[in-house]
């Protein structure tokens, strides 16, 4: 059964990415090369093997046993600890602790595979700092969010059409658990989101690399004859893919936003990484955009011009 | 009046024998049968039409439109066989008032329960507070609502006291807000204090950060400068997040050195300061109070005019071997 996101992680308090340490800054390593950021694979265990998957503060601990894969999730209290380890097999014990959770089979599967997923619930972006877009421009702002550790088993399947074991995700967990948000006219009416701060960059360059936060492109364009006051952006994380640059970084899809000349606004999803890239995970929501378009997310830049 | 039981058993095989009589009963049965096929076919369709209604209310539409057309077809089938209704219809204003005087209680909790649904105040599954009592509203029957609290007993309350109470819905909205009552020391630095609650509030992912957490002051109160934190969560988790912030603002008050004082009380004797004496535990010479150079207090100490035994500083009331003389 796969857990819910929301439900999963411990306190911790979201930064601005500007003062988060980056994850560029070279490690003491003979090569001097940055370590790959990439954490997520597969690992094949005997019976008692121990593997470890490392993505910025949080660190999995996955044992095959005889009759059940054990699972340990711990997180740093450094939210922006910009650590990342491969899936790989280790010789350490797994922690004294009692396993964060327990997934039992007559007979274990021997691969055990984590992958980077968005968040369940949309994600509203609040900049640091006021941004202002005036009349006529069009910026593309980069924002980021923590992805969650998806865990997939092979799980045989007694169903009819089904042929063999197939992989399922069977828990999920939170690189970083960001704290709810409500977003909505009112009290009354609304949906429980993740909030996180963001420096709200404009150049791709300045972005640091972070191995647990995957970023989402949101261009903005202002055809009003008024300044665009951007104080929050909902990223409809549920709607979006997952891609991954050649350098390792996260993205998601792009999300474009128009405010017409007659102060409404139109969302739009623009699929695909800006620096393209290998596309690793499809949205959770499979429905079209559009079709929720006006009950979610007309009022994506809501709080303009307050 | 027909004495002969021959006569009256010729009579009854002769009215049997009445093809009106068999007519009547043809038409009876045809009106009960039409009226039970109709007043089914209104159930049914009102269920599916009054969509926009609660499962309750349409419950309840969908039967008194049902019964009102089925009463119908009795009264009409009755009619094939003669009954005069106007003769009930006499009666019924006597009946009426015989009926509502006996069934008082039961009518009035019958018309309050007809209101509760309609009104739709609370619904099964609303967790709420009635005259004190909190739990889980489980159904909301013709003459009462049922509650399971929270320690799983079962509350019938009268329909009648659910419609004259105040009634308060804990689940009704989806997020819900939580009030943490705190007060720090005068000597606190209040900037810090703010600081330190507001970073707990952010730290708490149960916590929303929209609608923002509410830092209000609530004056200086008699020991301690008093705050009152509003913070917001989803409904579900409230109780979650009223029990991990109060911890969390203990211990992050510890850490910034920031002191939830107890009640102090300062006493002011008046002109002249109040003599305390230090006295040994009586049969315990050796553990008598000394100076705090080693040497044993001297027994004039305290004594009015010293200067040395004024109480009024807080003093804890429980200090041992100190005494007002």
């Amino acid at each position: 059964m796969s857990q819910a996101p929301s439900d999963a992680g411990g306190p911790h308090l979201e930064h601005p990415d500007d003062e988060a340490p980056a994850v560029e800054t070279p490690p003491a390593e003979p090569s001097e090369r940055p370590r790959d950021p990439r954490w997520w694979g597969s690992v094949t265990l005997p019976v008692g093997g121990v593997a470890r998957w490392r993505a910025g503060p949080s660190t999995v601990f996955a044992q095959r046993r005889a009759s059940d894969w054990r699972v340990w999730h711990e997180t740093e209290p450094d939210a922006y600890a910009a650590d990342a380890e491969r899936a790989q097999r280790v010789d350490d014990e797994p922690p004294d602790t009692a396993p964060s959770a327990r997934f039992s089979f007559a007979e274990t599967p021997d691969t055990i595979t984590v992958s980077p997923s968005l968040a369940d619930r949309p994600v509203i972006v609040r900049p640091e700092s006021a941004l202002s877009i005036p009349p006529g421009e069009r910026v593309t702002l980069y924002a980021s969010a923590p992805v969650w550790m998806a865990l997939q088993l092979q799980v045989r399947r007694p169903k009819r059409g089904s042929k063999g074991p197939s992989p399922v995700v069977v828990t999920e967990l939170p690189s970083f658990r960001p704290t709810d948000t409500w977003f909505g006219p009112s009290t009354r009416e609304g949906e429980l989101c993740y909030a996180v701060r963001t420096a709200a960059r404009t150049e791709v360059a300045d972005l640091p690399l972070r191995p647990h936060r995957a970023v989402t492109p949101v261009t903005v364009e202002n055809q009003a004859a008024t300044p665009m006051e951007v104080t929050r952006i909902e990223a409809p994380m549920p709607f979006l893919a997952l891609h991954v640059d050649r350098n390792g970084r996260l993205w998601t899809d792009g999300v474009l936003v128009i405010r017409g000349a007659d102060d409404d606004t139109t969302v739009k999803v623009t699929p695909g990484a800006p620096a393209g890239g290998e596309r690793l995970a499809g949205p959770r929501d499979t429905r079209s955009f559009g079709q929720t378009i006006g009950k979610t997310f007309s009022r994506l830049l809501r709080g303009e011009s307050r | 009046m027909i004495d002969d039981p021959g006569l009256e058993t010729f009579a009854f095989l002769s009215a049997l024998a009445d093809p009106a009589l068999w007519w009547a009963v043809v038409r009876a049965a045809l009106y009960l049968v039409v009226g039970v096929v109709l007043s089914r076919m209104v159930r049914f369709g009102l269920k599916r039409t009054l969509t926009h209604l609660e499962s309750g209310q349409r419950m309840l539409l969908a039967r008194i439109a049902a019964y009102t057309v089925l009463g119908l077809f009795v009264i009409s089938a009755m009619r094939q066989f003669g009954f005069d209704f106007t003769v009930l219809l006499g009666a019924a204003g006597i009946v009426s008032l015989a009926v509502g005087f006996a069934s008082q209680t039961s009518a009035s909790n019958l018309i309050s329960g007809l209101f509760l649904v309609l009104e739709r105040a609370v619904q099964p599954g609303d967790i709420v507070t009635v005259g004190g009592r909190t739990g889980e509203v489980i159904s909301i029957d013709l003459l009462s609502t049922k509650l399971r609290t929270f320690d799983n007993l079962l509350v019938r309350i009268p329909n009648e006291t659910m419609v004259k109470s105040e009634i308060v819905a804990l689940n009704r909205f989806p997020i819900r807000r939580f009030d943490l009552n705190v007060g720090v020391a005068y000597d606190s630095d209040l900037g810090l204090v703010q600081k330190t609650l507001l970073d707990v509030a952010a730290r708490n992912p149960l916590c929303l950060d929209e609608p923002a957490p509410l830092l209000i002051s609530q004056g200086f109160g008699d020991s301690s400068i008093d705050y009152m934190m509003a913070v917001w969560a989803k409904s579900e988790q409230w109780l979650t997040l009223r029990n991990t912030i109060t911890r969390e603002v203990k211990e992050a008050f510890d850490a910034a050195g920031i002191e939830i004082p107890f009640p102090q009380r300062t006493l002011q004797p008046g002109l002249t300061p109040l003599a305390v004496q230090l006295v040994a535990p009586s049969g315990d010479a050796s553990a008598a109070p000394t100076g705090g150079d080693g040497t044993e207090a001297a027994p004039g100490a305290g004594a009015p005019g010293s200067g040395g035994a004024d109480m009024g500083a807080s003093g804890n009331p429980g200090a041992t071997g100190a005494r007002p003389s």
